[in-house]
């Protein structure tokens, strides 16, 4: 009995430990974000990191977002995906997906508004927060025209938002 | 006759451990353990799946069924496992969330943080689970903490069977492998009636199907300064029992908190016509057992337990009561010249008290150990620990030698209960002879 209800307040004690651990490590990275949009903002777009992506186009080039470009973009560590006439880079959500990155991995380069809408063949939709996570990897719509300072600049922003993983990221290829 | 020790754990576990199995070997993938984010998502999934079913048992443990008694050797050890897997349970579903929220971290601390609050964005069948989990750590709060009275923790406690049925909401509605899966689906419906028909039938139709015996208290006597003896007589059938058990009693008196059913050790012995209490004044409920004015009517649930000599046979016994944990062996010892108790031979009786004058059943042992046939021996030792200190497994052994070939009965206040008992095991008895009542219910 005693053992029990130590327990049980220990329990209680770290969830909300956790909880509100989450919640200030939330405010931090948030300002550490801010300051480092703002740093990005002053430097040389050109300086960024992501330049390597489309290191053979010039700035202003123009790139259609078409079901063949996003084909090009076809597995886990470069995934691009159709999902309702959006094209999203979700390489760097990969790894996050509940679903397991098996699931990811089915829709690279790929129109997957139906495995999407399905889970995967499993029958249910994507929850509203979901899509809500969605929206952080968003590139452009099907069949436009992008320029490749545009797309240098989403994929700062998709890089921004998941800075946090691309930390985690790192610690894994240090082990 | 009574089954091994773990027989009810073994059930519950393999039963909370079913679909881990079956998720592992039919619905697990190889991506289900590759990386941090897939190894957290897995845990907190098993942990909600595993959690659930406890959830649903802990219900089950508190419904006093016979069948359920049987299978964890007595309801004292039923509502002791009620306890166990209730907080395993409540802990699992606790770290549920954390585990699934955990895997959001790696995208976003934002998105794992409200994962764990109850906002809209959420959808409706996660925010009814951190309902159903917000509710349950409230009220378990409210009865760890025992800032209310007996009445008031009841109902606190009766409460988290709300927080059942939002969690099987939860479940049920979730997409998810149990949606996906239909033996799952089968299985966690099958565990969520179990947990709303245990928990209906204990709070709504419990009072009207569980039989209970109609019984008059006939006298009050004071043993003590805080002992007191009650006698109740039987108005219709009389309840048959063996010795050692105890019932619930419930007095139909003025005062309405007399009317709660709280659990008593029967005695006296199973021969007798009337029904003896030996009450120890320990808190609200008992001091109040004195103010009782002779005829009121008693409503007696039971028998309960299996803390009796009958249920183990056996030669040679060594009893060890501390306090007034001496009720059942007064039962059992005044039945010996008249029960069924052809085997044993002797009993080495060791009396745990505090002053020699608490010792208030002392004299009227000593008689019944004087009339047994020659055959048969009942030895009384006497033990004070304001003179000797806490009584030890060391000077048990050394005064009853034959002890590694004896049934071991322990009743007594928790602490020196489990005490005794760790030393025995330690000293190399086999936990299987330990036989220990489980007071605190």
């Amino acid at each position: 009995m005693k053992l029990g209800k130590t327990l049980f307040f220990i329990g209680i004690f770290i969830s909300w430990a956790f909880i509100v651990g989450l919640f200030i490590a939330g405010f931090l990275i948030i300002s550490q974000n801010t300051s480092t949009s703002v740093s990005n903002s002053n430097s040389n777009p050109n300086s960024n990191a992501n330049s390597q992506l489309n290191s053979s186009s010039s700035s202003n080039t123009q790139l259609d977002l078409t079901l063949s470009e996003v084909s090009k973009h076809n597995t886990l560590v470069d995934c691009w995906m159709i999902i309702n006439n959006k094209v999203y880079d979700i390489t760097s959500y990969s790894s996050s997906h509940p679903g397991g990155q098996g699931t990811i991995d089915m829709g690279c380069g790929k129109d997957a508004t139906q495995l999407y809408d399905t889970k995967a063949g499993r029958g249910s939709p994507h929850s509203a927060n979901a899509n809500s996570l969605l929206a952080n990897y968003y590139i452009g719509d099907l069949n436009t025209k992008i320029t490749s300072s545009q797309l240098q600049n989403k994929t700062a922003a998709i890089a921004n938002t998941s800075v946090s993983q691309n930390r985690r990221g790192n610690d894994y290829e240090d082990d | 006759m009574v089954k091994s020790k773990y027989l009810g754990y073994s059930m519950i576990s393999a039963l909370a451990l079913l679909p881990l199995v079956y998720w592992l070997l039919f619905i697990s993938d190889k991506y289900s353990f590759l990386g941090f984010t897939s190894i957290v998502g897995t845990i907190g999934k098993l942990l909600g799946l595993s959690g659930m079913i406890l959830f649903s048992l802990t219900f089950l443990l508190n419904t006093r069924i016979k069948f359920i008694e049987n299978l964890f050797n007595g309801l004292d050890k039923t509502y002791k496992a009620h306890h166990i897997i209730g907080v395993i349970s409540f802990l699992f579903l606790l770290f549920h969330p954390l585990f699934l929220a955990s895997r959001l971290i790696m995208s976003s601390l934002k998105q794992a943080f409200l994962f764990l609050l109850p906002v809209p964005v959420n959808g409706f069948a996660v925010n009814i689970g951190i309902f159903a989990l917000l509710f349950m750590e409230l009220f378990l709060i409210f009865t760890f903490l025992t800032i209310f009275k007996y009445q008031n923790w009841k109902f606190y406690h009766r409460i988290l069977g709300f927080s059942f049925i939002l969690a099987s909401f939860h479940v049920l509605l979730i997409p998810s492998d149990v949606s996906r899966d239909l033996f799952l689906r089968v299985y966690f419906i099958i565990f969520i009636m179990i947990g709303i028909c245990s928990y209906l039938y204990r709070t709504l139709f419990w009072k009207l199907l569980i039989k209970r015996y109609d019984y008059s208290l006939t006298n009050i006597k004071k043993l003590t300064d805080n002992i007191t003896e009650i006698t109740l007589k039987p108005i219709g059938k009389k309840l048959s029992f063996i010795p050692g058990q105890f019932v619930f009693l419930s007095f139909d008196s003025e005062d309405k908190s007399m009317k709660e059913s709280h659990p008593f050790t029967i005695s006296s012995s199973s021969d007798e016509n009337d029904l003896r209490f030996s009450i120890k004044n320990l808190g609200d409920y008992t001091s109040k057992i004195n103010k009782l004015k002779p005829n009121t009517k008693v409503k007696v649930e039971g028998p309960y337990g299996k803390f009796s000599i009958l249920n183990y046979p056996s030669k040679k016994y060594v009893f060890v009561a501390g306090g007034i944990g001496i009720t059942p062996f007064l039962s059992m010892i005044r039945s010996l010249n008249t029960s069924n108790n052809e085997d044993f031979e002797s009993i080495d009786f060791y009396y745990c008290v505090v002053e020699d004058k608490e010792a208030v059943f002392l004299k009227e042992l000593e008689e019944i150990s004087k009339k047994l046939p020659k055959t048969k021996k009942l030895n009384i030792n006497l033990f004070c620990s304001s003179k000797k200190g806490f009584i030890n497994s060391e000077y048990i052994i050394k005064n009853s030698p034959e002890i590694f070939n004896s049934k071991i009965f322990i009743c007594g206040p928790p602490v020196m209960a489990e005490s005794i008992k760790q030393q025995f095991i330690n000293s190399g008895i086999k936990n299987k002879n330990i036989i220990v009542e489980e007071f605190a219910l």
